[in-house]
């Protein structure tokens, strides 16, 4: 999948907390890292402005801890650990995406089930 | 991406976070600032761009767009303004004008050798510049957000209030007491006195680094140094009013 491929921003929208939980998930790591790792991914360029927002909403609903350490020759960073509550939230998010995952890939296949008639 | 060079007048955004346009810095710390963030906070905002521009090579008007769309989006804590806190604050300023008004209005009448006639205009006037910076004090932030982001409408406000003050002391002409101008002039100035002294002891006790824009792996130090290169501006509106008293006496004096 290219890293340029650009999907619906309404998309993104619904899938980047997981994909950022998930990244998080391998250990501590910082905002661009994030934002680089999900490029490489495939999942197409998320700016700072978008990124940023999100990870402060986890900082303050408790998923994450964060750590200032200082740079190697640039400015420090702020690295993000997954908190216990973060776990947990990303095993939820992601049985339940997969869930909607097979649902669509059903309907996809298959076409959605006739209406029963009464 | 690599430091930014610019002007003297960015150098605190430069030394918070010297990847970033310090254009678009100091417009986020504006931004931050009008929804009440904490030093703390925009500090650490600071940071993170700069962290990310560094890392990206992005500007971060690229990055993280306008300033004002990214402050809106950090969806900070609504601010809990101290709204005791900040009365205070103005306390001193109401003083100075309690001494103020009355050595201006004395200077005149003690020249003349006549009695100072304080007419009912004055007494309104005295109660609109208290009704307006007791208001504008309480809901400081709101204020501050008005001026910025409205600032045709407000400087309309502020001519619309002058021209308020001045019809109420050229319609309202009827007398309500006559005083004499000595005991007047030595209340003024002693009132005057007591309240820009009591205003700089508060700013003294004010902590110097108290809510300084700082970032978080920044040393005390640098914070000390910045606080100490802007110590001297909370004191200019506390020493103002005492200068403009002396100057516009003088002139009073000198024309009377």
């Amino acid at each position: 999948m290219s890293s340029e491929q650009q999907w619906p921003s309404e998309w993104l929208r619904g899938v980047l907390e997981l994909c950022t939980l998930r990244i998080l998930a391998d250990g501590p790591t910082y905002g661009y890292q994030v934002s680089a790792r999900l490029a490489a991914s495939g999942l197409g360029t998320v700016k700072g402005g978008t990124l940023y927002p999100m990870l402060k909403r986890f900082e303050a609903s408790g998923r994450v801890d964060i750590e200032w350490r200082p740079g190697e020759g640039g400015p420090g960073r702020k690295y993000y650990v997954l908190t216990e509550d973060g776990s947990r939230a990303l095993q939820e998010l992601t049985q339940h995406w997969q869930s909607f995952a097979h649902v669509i890939d059903q309907i996809l296949d298959r076409g959605a089930e006739p209406e029963e008639e009464r | 991406m690599s430091r930014i060079r610019a002007p003297r007048k960015y150098r605190f955004e430069q030394e918070l976070a010297p990847h970033v346009d310090p254009v678009w810095a100091q417009e986020l710390t504006v931004e931050l600032r009008l929804r009440g963030a904490s030093g703390e906070t925009i500090g650490e905002a600071l940071a993170e761009v700069d962290s990310y521009c560094a890392d990206s090579g992005e500007s971060a008007a690229e990055a993280f767009g306008s300033p004002a769309e990214y402050a809106q989006e950090l969806e900070l804590p609504a601010p809990q303004q101290q709204e005791g806190s900040q009365l205070m604050t103005v306390v001193p300023i109401l003083g100075q004008i309690l001494g103020m008004l009355p050595v201006l209005w004395a200077l005149p009448a003690l020249s003349q050798g006549q009695e100072v006639v304080i007419r009912t205009g004055q007494i309104a006037l005295l109660g609109i510049v208290f009704t307006a910076i007791v208001l504008m004090t309480w809901r400081v932030l709101k204020f501050v957000q008005f001026v910025l982001r409205r600032p045709v409408v407000a400087v309309l406000s502020g001519v619309a209030l002058v021209g308020l003050m001045v019809l109420a002391v050229w319609l309202l002409q009827a007398p309500v007491m006559e005083l004499s101008p000595v005991p007047m002039l030595i209340f003024g100035a002693v009132m005057l006195t007591v309240a820009t002294v009591w205003g700089v002891l508060r700013m003294r006790s004010v902590s110097l680094t108290e809510d300084m824009v700082s970032t978080p792996l920044e040393d005390e130090e640098a914070v000390i140094r910045r606080a100490n290169s802007v110590r001297w501006t909370g004191y200019v509106p506390i020493l103002m009013m005492p200068v403009y008293t002396a100057l516009l006496a003088l002139v009073l004096w000198l024309f009377a």
